[in-house]
């Protein structure tokens, strides 16, 4: 269904308002999680382990992962789950019915809704794994860093076989609190755009099996090829003005996927379509890539999905290696001169080899994939 | 995984740092939560930013630089590892308050502190550290699986990597879901295994196959903060501290999470000091 909407063009934002806050902005939204509320077990019950479970049940992949467990054995398999809200929205619901003298509803008292690895630890135990699992919340990079981490526990031989995912929702903490920071825009988000006016929330969930494994086309594989981690060591909420950290971090991936800059097809933006963001950006990857690599914000139709921008992106990027169609910038249609980047606003079907995607979050955290065709 | 602890850093109340805890280990019942409540130190934190700081990155700030020191490293060359257990939720409390009300006129400088990688961000900033910087979780085996991400950095990049581990006391209704009395930072800054007269050598491997029952029982704690009035879950890795403090070697294991075990071998040595 992605493929028919990248193919479609078809945004997933929409204007209905969220339930309780009269912020006037476009969201994301996974409308099956409002339509199917099939609870969880009450320990585990949140919008966002939702979504997880959703997620989980698509494109055959519990199935996949099932064959690496009778494959590599259950304790050799790990989950790495990038996410910035984990289980929140379930946090905002338990203060909003406390009892007398500041205490939690019996029902909301569980430590496994509260704290950051709620998902994490409700996604190992959905697919029965018995490695390590861990989660990982570096804002907008947490799970395109747990591509980084996975790579690297791979190589020291901790696992055979990672699952990496990222699942973030919408809830009024993120609603309210990039409203007050004033990056939320009231149309949705243009991104890279002369009067782009600001980020669309969305929500997503993704995962992806990561193994050393040598897989072919034919197994519908891609291989991660490279990947670079950095801080801008600038501010908590602004890029660093010349995208130091952004550049450091393309650059680390570049290296370590032993290619050349003009190797690289595709770059998906990290193109959240504030004024700063993509004007940063913009600049790093000018400073960077040459002219013919085609640039693109696929943040129009998923809207920014915070946590789970890194796989969200990271799957749209590898599926343009498969399918060979590069995803254009939708609602886009004016490219801002100053940021110096050639614009793909339209899909194109150009058969890419090589694809990267930028990540970048608040505390100036920044990181960057390489992704290629397998052989 | 073989790699070598060269500093530490600890800061709890009543435990300012690496000698302070050596002495308290003699007496561990002296600790209570009625020990003198006080700020860390912090001195990398420019006066005019310590009000925007919240505590839970003054501590973890705290630690990190203690075990800096110690390794006589500049901190911003260090890549970087923090975790918490159950996160910043002094700034949880807030945010869920303020949206109870109609207003939910939230602070955007409390909005962007909330993300789980303040305290990297903070420190970076203070630092001027550009390397990699992660936070990660794993509720109870918050500890074991950090050691193992900041083990997997310092070997794969080659270059001294700091572990920070940090909870600080949940009120109601918070410690109604996990009780934690008194805050508690703490850090090892770990390099790849070498001379021993660097750093005192660690051996880390994952043991699979535990059942779950072994594996619940597994942290080895002759003494811990884990006693009614001062409990905090990421007093679980103060038996790796223990063990530096001593000079022997010794076995210790970690439940790392869904029967896995994480098993360290501390080879025998000098007490890291500064």
């Amino acid at each position: 269904m992605m493929r028919e909407s990248i193919a479609a063009k078809r945004s997933g934002l929409d204007e209905r308002p969220w339930p309780d806050s009269n912020i006037t902005t476009w969201l994301g939204r996974v409308s099956e999680l409002d339509t199917s509320p099939a609870p969880l077990p009450p320990e585990y019950d949140s919008r966002n382990n939702r979504l997880a479970r959703l997620a989980l049940q698509q494109d055959g992949f519990q199935l996949k992962v099932s064959e690496a467990i009778e494959r590599y054995g259950a304790h050799r398999c790990a989950v790495m789950l990038g996410t910035s809200t984990s289980s929140i929205g379930r946090t905002e619901a338990s203060y909003r019915r406390l009892e007398q003298d500041d205490h939690f509803n019996p029902d909301d008292r569980y430590a496994s809704l509260h704290n950051p690895h709620s998902t994490g630890a409700f996604v190992a135990e959905q697919l029965g794994i018995k490695g390590p699992a861990v989660t990982i919340s570096t804002a907008c990079s947490s799970s395109a860093r747990a591509f980084a981490s996975a790579a690297r526990w791979l190589e020291c031989g901790l696992a055979d076989a990672v699952v990496v995912g990222g699942v973030d929702t919408l809830c009024l903490s993120v609603i309210c609190g990039f409203n007050s920071l004033q990056l939320t825009s009231t149309e949705p988000c243009r991104p890279f755009d002369k009067n782009r006016a600001g980020l669309s929330l969305g929500e997503a969930g993704g995962f992806a099996l990561v193994t050393r494994e040598r897989l072919t086309r034919e197994d519908n594989a891609v291989a991660l090829l490279g990947y670079g981690e950095s801080l801008d060591a600038h501010h908590m909420s602004s890029a660093h003005p010349e995208g130091l950290g952004a550049k450091l971090a393309m650059q680390a991936a570049v290296q370590r996927a032993n290619i050349a800059w003009n190797d690289i097809h595709y770059l998906n933006l990290h193109g959240t379509g504030t004024r700063s963001n993509d004007a940063i950006e913009g600049l790093a990857c000018h400073t960077l890539l040459p002219e013919t690599t085609l640039c693109s914000s696929t943040k129009s139709w998923t809207g920014h999905t915070l946590g789970a921008a890194g796989i969200t992106e990271a799957v749209i990027s590898m599926d343009a290696l498969l399918t060979g169609l590069v995803p254009g910038t939708l609602h886009t249609q004016d490219p801002d001169p100053d940021t110096m980047l050639n614009i793909l606003l339209d899909n194109r079907a150009s058969n890419p080899q090589t694809v990267m995607s930028n990540s970048f979050g608040f505390g100036g955290n920044n990181c960057c994939l390489v992704f290629g065709k397998a052989l | 995984m073989k790699i070598s602890v060269s500093g530490i850093g600890i800061w709890a109340h009543g435990i300012a740092n690496w000698e302070a805890f050596q002495d308290w280990r003699q007496s561990p019942d002296t600790l209570s939560p009625s020990a003198e409540a006080t700020a860390p130190p912090a001195d990398i934190i420019p006066p005019r930013e310590k009000r925007r700081v919240p505590l839970i990155t003054r501590m973890a700030i705290e630690a990190g630089i203690q075990a800096c020191r110690m390794a006589s490293i500049d901190p911003g060359e260090a890549t970087t590892v923090f975790s918490s257990c159950m996160g910043d939720t002094d700034v949880t409390d807030y945010m869920c308050r303020v949206l109870a009300t109609p207003e939910k006129a939230m602070s955007p400088t409390k909005f962007h502190n909330s993300v789980h990688n303040a305290t990297s961000g903070y420190w970076s900033i203070f630092t001027g550290g550009h390397h990699s910087g992660g936070f990660v979780s794993a509720y109870l085996h918050s500890f074991a699986t950090a050691l193992i991400e900041a083990a997997t950095l310092t070997i794969s990049e080659n270059k001294p990597t700091l572990l920070v581990m940090y909870d600080i006391a949940n009120r109601n209704p918070m410690h109604d879901a996990c009780p934690i009395d008194t805050p508690l930072a703490y850090a090892l800054l770990l390099r790849a295994a070498g001379d021993t007269t660097e750093g005192r050598n660690i051996s880390l491997a994952v043991a699979s196959g535990i059942d779950d029952e072994k594996s619940a029982h597994a942290n080895t704690t002759e003494f811990h903060f884990e006693r009614p009035g001062n409990l905090n879950p990421a007093a679980n890795g103060l038996a790796l501290l223990a063990a530096l403090g001593d000079t022997g070697s010794q076995q210790l294991h970690f439940a790392a999470g869904n029967g896995s075990v994480l098993d360290i071998s501390v080879g025998a040595g000098a007490v890291p000091s500064a």
